[in-house]
């Protein structure tokens, strides 16, 4: 009689037929526990197999996954009918058991198959659910399926993937004036490439994510640390046809961006919520230490670029063609293509300027996101550039940069796709840090420093920042705020975004303090509360800050207006009539007015007063980026809310016994964000940042998927952490200059990603200056670990050595000749 | 056999029974109450979840962080814990929780709580004087969120304040004529609620405890009870510190687990003119304090060994009878000439360090055998002038991929023993290269007789390019070729920091001086 049942909803008959309960069978009919949605016009009889779906959706299971063990690969054959008769398994899932169209992550990941069906596209992807009463039976049915796999070789590498042409979609390009003639008229040319390597998320621990059934079946509680909740939401929906109001999200409080993930969630969430629908039970999600499914990193980059100069520095025209790895899907690797293209130009005026970039598709994970992701890329491509042409004419690169600088009285005054860009600003924070780091000083300093130390070597760097905050999607480019003051004039704010932990309540709580004149202490920040506001603003990318504090500013906007009306009553009621409503301030917990000699209210009395009138205290804040646009198809637009700048001064030395690399100084002068007293967070975050780029540049070296492999090793062991930290770390946050109106925002928390470069060029001037004053070519690959360091040391050796041989060697023919 | 112990958490006494004898205490703590919740997701290699233990094995009683999820239950039986929470629930206006009130130095409050405890330890650690010290106490902080500059200023100021209490005892111990124990940690200067208990905790006792899975855990007293319950239970696990035991138990669950903690030969540090003599189970901390001051390189090798918490819990006899390839202190040993004394009913036996290792975790130790402690030749100028020697050079390099708590890539250990200027003797020593660490003996033969020069150093550069083969795997993208190349590189790196037999103190052409300001008191940076 049970097995009759929709098998949509029962779960997985198996051998042993389960044991009804020992207990009475509860009173109640659960007839209605059974989500309509999932099965309208299916007659549902009241069996005893009913009473164990509703008590089924009381219960805990837990999900294991089966990995694909090739990156690529066809599938021959999969059978789980051993997996499916161990004891305490309640279901084994093929993409076929997911039912008809519902084997895909949706439109935004490109379709992305939940499940592999008859191959698998990369390694770790996953091939079947399996869920279970408890872990051991999961993995000994996860051991019992068998696979077999047909392997190909795949393609693992971004090179190899050029060579064969495995792009996602076409080439896409931003162009000002004529690259090709511009370096064709130039007095010298040059050609070069840059590798950009990956880098990883670094998650403390797998993430924990749960799929719970509430509402009597009804609605779904996922609970999984996402940047992008949104995302995660529209996914669990879409697995478990129910509409997306029906989704409740808990992201919990994440520890900053870098260790969290934005795509991998997505994916966990969609597979244990088919495994929840199937088996009707509440799941979790159990993930080997290692696996790629939570282990998503950035997009490795390949840069290969032409660029036409005169003799004094002065760059004419610049051709860059990008190659970026998305891996096999590509989920967001758009947007990150676009802001490489959009960064590339760097802080440079070039007049004919070409960028064209594709999405290289590999047998990979699909790539995620990190902070600055894309920007980063693109931008280090134009300083290895500035480098390569300083090298080449013999002039240190600051000189370069300078002559080359967007600068208000050249003609160039926008970027490439028609963005202006202030060039006032840019040389403020430049001449700032360069004097504030005393640069050329210490310029001088090494080279005499290092004439004297033959086995250590220091270099020193002064790399500039230009960084478009905001998403170029204008849709994402929104926030918003739910605030309401309770009687006894506390506040309670909730912020449509996730709770990083990253200071962004602070600096909340002090913006609406004294807007509204009251203390820090009364008002309380409720980040990530997704029960309540349900949309959410990403995190990654978007100048989530200033969007969030422009809707406070709104929110307060309004609570004011009313507040003001309702002090205008009382003190009328008092019979001080001269009060003029513009001029009632709120301040120090008191609400006065600057018109005559107006006794000052309390503004618990102004909130004891509009409870008393019913005056609504509860108001949404709302803010949306005015006049974005970014058309890709003809790489133009104004696709930045603003231009943040800043630059950096690094002082490196490397050990030419180990390779070794310790950052001495770092000097940093940054455009902040204009509120007040959040100096220590934006320096914070500011450092925080800094030490992304920096150990992506230095340490933080992935293993190359083609490589033999290795002992177990995780990359993370590479984030250098206090021991490995800048000995001196000077930041300075200017007060932007850009515009008197921009966002109140939040330029420390991506931007000086970039700024790590700067290390990546002090390591390049260490070399520099150990190859002495003969003129070599340096190639320094990313990151630069120590043995890649050696390697560069080795390279310019053998290079002195063959220029001290052909030069004894000349003179011997010489010799002989005469 | 019991099945129950008690400790101390956060001040008030704590019994736990019916408990597995295989629950952590970062477990423990997650499951008693939601403001613990934070520590059922602490990650050893992320700095893990640090509470403060009191230690009395010392001269000096002393506060310890070390990592709640590398440590057994049964192993704090008697012990008194003081988690990060219950320090500043109990005492909110104590200097090291100031801390947590400067929220953006991390952004979580696990973080922000393993700060707070590292600050805990150093703010009463009476050798913390120095900023180059700074590192070596907070070095478990490697997350990318840490505000390092931020937490640098925090702890300058917290450490200053610290030390002038202790100037200010110290001053007015010499006014008074009483004996100066400000700087040994023996007199209690804080005077507050922590120290207070600290100073009255009696040392733990013996303990057998059994769990409801007959699962054993014993902690004798003597070294006769450890060789009875060997005989006992000849299959059972030894611990000494216990850092590894953790990772171990998830691939191996071992039956009885026999802790050397408590037996008192074991906890001792003793010196006569020849010899350092160090028990087994002494934690790394407590040696550094020892005989940092006589080997320096001994402190330079464990900055890189670990973490400060880790470091406050592993034992030289645990170190070594893990026997790892990789190990960060097995080549200095080796350059340091050190020997194990091993102990068995048969009786006792010693062997050099280089002969103990046999493989990776394999070593010559019998059943029934315990290291009891390890010997180290003293290297003061009167020992050397009784062996007939001038100077002895000697120094360590450790290259990984960060500065601490990582699988380093390989380590290197040399050391030479002048006669004037001519080398008697020399040892070098690699770990990381092959499944044991290693020692270059033809090369240390060409050494001998010769003049340290810098040509004697290169002539036998092409020896050691012969004689060490690299045979361990690739770790990472430390490849053969690179470990080989250090292999050549760090010796001529140890010659180019000790050229001459003055220069027993390496000549550093580093950033310690001008960048970090490695010798500067904290006393004096905060004005």
């Amino acid at each position: 009689m049970s097995d009759d049942h929709d098998s949509n909803i029962t779960p997985f008959p198996t051998q042993a037929k389960p044991t009804p309960p020992q207990q009475p069978a509860p009173v109640f009919t659960p007839v209605s526990s059974r989500p309509r949605s999932l099965n309208p016009g299916t007659p549902v009889q009241p069996t005893s197999r009913a009473i164990e779906d509703w008590r089924s959706s009381h219960r805990r299971l837990y999900v294991v996954l089966l990995e694909s063990p090739h990156a690529s690969g066809s599938i021959a054959r999969k059978d789980a009918t051993a997996a499916r008769a161990v004891k305490g398994i309640e279901t084994v899932m093929f993409a076929e058991d997911l039912g008809r169209y519902n084997n895909t992550l949706g439109e935004q990941f490109k379709n992305e198959p939940l499940l592999a069906e008859d191959e698998v596209c990369y390694e770790g992807q996953p091939v079947a659910i399996i869920a279970g009463h408890d872990l051991k039976a999961c993995y000994a049915a996860r051991d019992a399926i068998k696979i077999d796999y047909h392997e190909a070789p795949g393609i693992l590498t971004l090179e190899h993937a050029l060579a064969m042409k495995s792009y996602h979609g076409g080439a896409h390009k931003i162009e000002r004036g004529n690259a090709v003639s511009g370096i064709d008229n130039s007095a010298k040319k040059l050609k070069g490439s840059l590798i950009i390597g990956p880098q990883r998320p670094s998650p403390e621990t797998t993430p924990r994510i749960q799929v719970s059934w509430q509402n009597e079946g009804r609605s779904l509680v996922v609970s999984a640390p996402a940047l992008m909740p949104n995302e995660v939401r529209t996914a669990v929906a879409r697995a478990a046809g129910l509409s997306e109001s029906a989704i409740t999200l808990d992201t919990g409080a994440l520890a900053g961006p870098s260790n969290a993930m934005e795509l991998e969630p997505v994916r966990l969430a969609a597979l244990a919520t088919h495994a929840a629908k199937k088996t009707r039970s509440s799941v979790e999600i159990i993930l080997e230490p290692d696996s790629p499914l939570f282990r998503g990193q950035r997009h490795a980059t390949r840069a290969s670029f032409e660029v036409g100069f005169e003799d004094d520095g002065y760059i004419h025209a610049v051709d860059i063609r990008l190659a970026l790895d998305a891996g096999f899907f590509a989920s967001d690797s758009d947007i990150v293509l676009d802001r490489a293209m959009l960064h590339s130009d760097g802080a440079y005026a070039i007049p004919n300027f070409r960028v064209r970039a594709v999405l290289c598709k590999t047998n990979s994970v699909a790539s995620s996101s990190m902070p600055a992701e894309g920007a980063a890329q693109g931008a280090w491509v134009v300083e290895e550039v500035i480098q390569r042409v300083a090298d080449d004419l013999g002039l240190p690169a600051h000189d370069v940069r300078e002559i080359n600088f967007y600068d208000d009285r050249s003609e160039v005054r926008a970027a490439p796709y028609g963005q202006p860009v202030n060039g006032v600003a840019l040389s403020r924070v430049w001449g700032h840090v360069i004097k504030r780091s005393g640069y050329y000083q210490r310029f001088q300093d090494i080279q005499n420093w290092n004439d004297q130390h033959r086995n250590c070597k220091r270099g020193i760097s002064a790399v500039p920042l230009r960084f478009g905050l905001g998403d170029p999607r204008h849709e994402r480019n929104r926030g918003m705020v739910l605030m309401q003051i309770l009687p006894d004039g506390s506040i309670q704010v909730r912020p449509s975004v996730v709770d990083l932990q990253d200071g962004l309540a602070g600096q909340i709580k002090e913006e609406i303090a004294v807007r509204l004149g009251i203390g820090e202490d009364t008002v309380r920040v409720l980040p990530g509360d997704f029960e309540v506001i349900a949309q959410a603003t990403p995190v990654l990318g978007v100048d989530v800050a200033g969007l969030i504090l422009r809707a406070i500013d709104d929110a307060c906007s309004q609570l004011i207006k009313c507040l003001r009306e309702v002090a205008l009553q009382l003190f009328t009621a008092r019979g001080e009539s001269a009060v003029d409503l513009e001029t009632i301030f709120f301040s120090e917990g008191m609400v006065g007015s600057r018109t005559g000699s107006v006794e000052p209210l309390t503004f618990n009395e102004i909130i004891q007063g509009a409870w008393q009138k019913r005056v609504n205290l509860m108001v949404t804040g709302y803010h949306r980026t005015p006049n974005l646009w970014w058309d890709r198809q003809s790489g133009t637009g104004w696709p930045f809310s603003a231009y943040t700048y800043a630059a950096a001064v690094t002082e490196v030395q490397i050990d030419t016994f180990t390779g070794e690399v310790d950052i001495l100084r770092v000097d940093i002068a940054h455009e902040g964000s204009p509120t007040m007293n959040q100096g220590d967070r934006d320096a914070a975050q500011l450092a925080r940042a800094f030490s992304i780029g920096a150990g992506w540049v230095l340490t933080e070296a992935v293993p190359d998927p083609d490589a033999p492999p290795t002992e177990m090793y995780s990359a993370d062991q590479g984030i250098y952490g206090f021991t490995g930290a800048p000995c001196i770390f000077e930041s300075d946050r200017l007060r932007p200059s850009t515009d008197p109106a921009s966002a109140p925002g939040d330029p420390c928390s991506e931007a000086p990603v970039l700024l790590g470069c700067s290390v990546r060029q002090a390591v390049w001037n260490a070399l520099q200056e150990f190859a002495g004053s003969t003129h070599l070519e340096i190639d320094l690959p990313l990151p630069a670990t120590p043995p890649v360091v050696i390697g560069a040391l080795k390279e310019i050796s053998l290079q002195m050595d063959r220029q001290s041989y052909e030069e004894t060697h000349i003179d011997d023919s010489r010799n002989i000749g005469s | 056999m019991q099945s129950w112990f008690t400790f101390e958490l956060d001040g008030e006494s704590c019994r736990i029974e019916n408990e597995s004898a295989r629950l952590t205490l970062a477990q423990f703590l997650s499951s008693l109450d939601p403001q613990y919740a934070h520590y059922a997701d602490g990650n050893p290699w992320h700095g893990g979840s640090p509470v403060i233990i009191g230690e009395t094995s010392g001269i000096a009683p002393r506060f310890r962080s070390i990592d709640a999820t590398l440590i057994l239950m049964p192993m704090l039986a008697d012990a008194m814990v003081w988690t990060p929470e219950g320090i500043a629930n109990l005492d909110p206006d104590h200097p090291a929780v100031g801390v947590l009130g400067i929220d953006h130095i991390e952004c979580s409050n696990a973080r922000r709580m393993a700060v707070l405890t590292l600050f805990f330890e150093g703010f009463y650690r009476p050798d913390l004087r120095r900023n180059g010290q700074m590192n070596e106490q907070l070095d478990s902080l490697v997350s990318r969120t840490a505000a390092v500059d931020a937490i640098r200023d925090a702890a300058r100021r917290l450490f200053a304040s610290a030390e002038t209490r202790r100037h200010e005892a110290s001053q007015k111990a010499a006014a008074s004529g009483q004996q100066n124990e400000v700087w040994t940690g023996k007199k209690d200067i804080f005077n507050d609620r922590f120290t207070k208990s600290l100073f009255i905790k009696r040392p733990a006792d013996e303990l057998d405890f059994v769990d409801r899975r007959k699962r054993r855990f014993h902690r004798p007293k003597t070294t006769a009870d450890l060789q009875r319950l060997q005989s006992q239970y000849p299959d059972a696990r030894l611990i000494a510190g216990g850092t590894n035991l953790v990772d171990e138990l998830s691939r191996t669950d071992f039956q009885n687990l026999i802790s050397i903690e408590e037996v008192a030969e074991m906890q001792m540090i003793r010196t006569n003119q020849d010899f350092w003599e160090i028990g087994a189970g002494v934690n790394l901390t407590r040696v550094s304090e020892a005989i940092g001051g006589e080997y320096p390189q001994f402190l330079k090798a464990l900055t890189r060994f670990g973490s400060r918490p880790i470091r406050n819990r592993a034992t030289l006899g645990g170190y070594l009878a893990v026997a790892s390839d990789i190990g960060q202190l097995a080549p200095l040993l080796i350059a340091m000439d050190a020997r194990v004394l091993l102990l068995s009913a048969d009786g006792e036996r010693d062997a050099p360090i280089f002969h103990f290792f046999e493989g990776k975790g394999k070593t010559i130790l019998r059943e029934g055998e315990v290291i009891r402690c390890i010997l180290i030749p003293r290297a003061n100028d009167s020992a050397l002038a009784s062996r007939g020697m001038t100077t002895r050079l000697c120094d360590t390099y450790t290259v990984g991929p960060r500065r601490s708590l990582c699988d380093p890539f390989l380590t290197a250990a040399f050391a030479v023993e002048l006669r004037e200027k001519t080398v008697a003797k020399a040892w070098i020593a690699f770990s990381g290269v092959a499944n044991k660490p290693i020692r270059a003996r033809q090369t240390e033969a060409s050494l001998a007789g010769k003049v340290w020069h810098e040509e004697t150093v290169f002539a036998s550069l092409n020896t050691l390019f012969q004689e060490i083969q690299i045979t361990k795997k690739d770790v990472g993208y430390a490849n053969a070729d690179y470990r080989k190349q250090l292999v050549m590189t760090l010796f001529q790196k140890f010659f180019y920091q000790h050229p001459t037999p003055r220069d027993v103190k390496p000549i550093e052409q580093g950033i310690t001086q001008e960048f970090s300001l490695h010798d500067q008191p904290f006393f004096d940076s905060v004005t």
